[in-house]
């Protein structure tokens, strides 16, 4: 039996966080499910949400197949995915048996190894005809004392981003509310091309409004009705540099092959 | 090998004797097996009145914002907007469409029909509740009640079984559309109310000549 038919049996849950404000923050969570549906891997995909429906502790009842793997869509390993998600599921570990049904925990897709990739090709489309050595690629996240656990996985994605040998002049990280601050990037790089990429699952306030706000590309925030046109300007011309401004790495179609391979590691690391 | 899906075969046997009704959507059959969902309060208007959509996943362009274009989070809001049909093609579109006009409601009703749905008292989702979130189980019952009657009876479609509180029995051309345990917004709003109970039993009480 290959490595796919295996899992024809089983069914996949993937977890976000989700919103009370807009459908922004759960969009690329059902996204991704309805591909990787059509891709046919599984016997059944499902979502479940912390703001929305259906609620992570009544994901249970969604499905019919006696094993889940569920899947955190969170960008790092932090209070969502160690207390709030095992607690509502009621999650023993990595492996939970009850009722005649099993279910498997695997990591975040923030933190799995092909996210690396994943941010690389979405630098790479976002610019492709500059010179990436006079090029600056900025990994932006959020950054506070709250979840120093975010900010630890974007450390590691610029050092792997770096071990990959992509030949950018610099490859750094930065934030909106701690030093590095992304809001001082003319200040970070002396290189004239600059290209930022959020590393969050969805766009929302802080890719619409927070950063562009802070990286000077807009004025103060509004309500504005068309939010995604701030991507669609690239690239600006500020600050003596052409800045290229990405939409979070969340929403990159190919984030379902990330989330494949976290149910493929576990498997392998399980096994 | 996974059973053929219950959820599924409940749903065929329910459209056998539709009409019927999910919270606002009701569910009738069209020729040739197909099915036709829309508003309940639009169900004496002509189907050209209405626009037609063909793939059950546009319910989420019609489930998302309610008349007035607010983002609708807790899908069981009585404010599902009108002037739409959906014609789809049988038991699976159907069932594709009613996960997005009221998630998991199938599955739940599936639960309850086959017994094995488990009603978990509000003090336990309360108690387990961590972070900002600790704060709700402080609520007062009389509180709790309130909040029940405010968020759940009047501003919720699902009938919450977690509460004594009388609610209307689902009709018999109803499918029920449960609720087995208190949501994230009513515990987001049980946190709030206990704030403000705290904050009134600890205000200093009004000197003279105020
Ligand atoms: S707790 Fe109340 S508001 Fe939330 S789904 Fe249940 S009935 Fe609706």
């Amino acid at each position: 039996m290959n490595e796919l038919a295996r899992l024809a049996d089983s069914a996949l849950l993937l977890l976000g966080h989700g919103s009370t404000e807009n459908p922004d923050s759960s969009a690329p969570t059902l996204a991704n499910a309805e591909q990787i549906r059509k891709q046919g891997i599984f016997a059944e995909v499902q979502c479940a949400f912390w703001k929305e429906e259906p609620g992570f502790s009544i994901s249970d009842y969604l499905f019919e197949s006696d094993t889940i793997y569920a899947v955190p869509n969170f960008i790092s390993e932090g209070y969502f995915t160690r207390e709030v998600i095992p607690r509502e599921l009621g999650l023993e570990g990595p492996t939970t048996r009850r009722n005649g049904r099993t279910i498997h925990y695997c990591d975040p897709v923030g933190i799995h190894q092909s996210m690396t990739r994943l941010l690389a090709s979405r630098a790479r489309e976002l610019a492709p005809d500059i010179p990436v050595q006079d090029s600056a690629l900025i990994i932006v996240g959020h950054g506070t004392g709250l979840n120093a656990k975010s900010t630890e996985a974007i450390r590691v994605q610029v050092d792997r981003l770096e071990a990959l040998g992509l030949g950018y002049g610099q490859i750094l990280d930065a934030y909106m509310e701690e030093a590095p601050f992304i809001a001082d990037w003319d200040q970070l790089t002396p290189l004239p091309h600059v290209l930022v990429v959020p590393f969050f699952i969805a766009d929302g306030l802080h890719s619409y409004q927070d950063i562009p706000v802070l990286l000077g590309i807009e004025s103060a925030p509004t309500a504005a009705a068309s939010q995604r046109d701030v991507f669609r300007h690239n690239p600006v011309h500020i600050r003596g540099r052409s800045l290229w401004y990405s939409r979070s790495i969340g929403t990159d179609p190919s984030l379902t092959d990330v989330i494949l391979d976290q149910v493929h590691d576990f498997r392998s690391t399980h096994a | 090998m996974i059973a053929p899906s219950r959820i599924l075969s409940l749903l065929t046997e329910r459209l056998r004797s539709a009409p019927f009704h999910l919270g606002q959507v009701r569910v009738a059959a069209g020729s040739d097996g197909r099915v036709e969902l829309r508003h309940r309060d639009d169900a004496a208007l002509d189907s050209a009145e209405l626009q037609s959509f063909h793939s059950p996943n546009h319910a989420r362009e019609i489930a998302q914002y309610d008349a007035a274009g607010e983002y609708r989070p807790l899908k069981g809001t009585p404010n599902l907007k009108r002037g739409w049909r959906m014609d789809l093609t049988g038991p699976e579109e159907t069932r594709v469409a009613l996960d997005i006009f009221y998630p998991a409601a199938l599955a739940l009703w599936a639960a309850q029909t086959d017994d094995r749905l488990r009603i978990i008292p509000l003090s336990q989702t309360l108690e387990r509740q961590t972070g900002m979130y600790r704060y709700a189980r402080t609520i007062s019952p009389e509180g709790a009640r309130e909040l029940t009657r405010r968020r759940c009876l009047e501003g919720c479609s699902r009938r919450p079984l977690w509460s004594d509180l009388p609610s209307p029995a689902p009709g018999p051309d109803e499918i029920p559309l449960l609720c087995p345990e208190a949501c994230s917004f009513f515990v987001a709003e049980a946190r709030v109310v206990a704030k403000t109970e705290f904050e009134a039993k600890t205000a200093p009480p009004p000197s003279a000549g105020d």
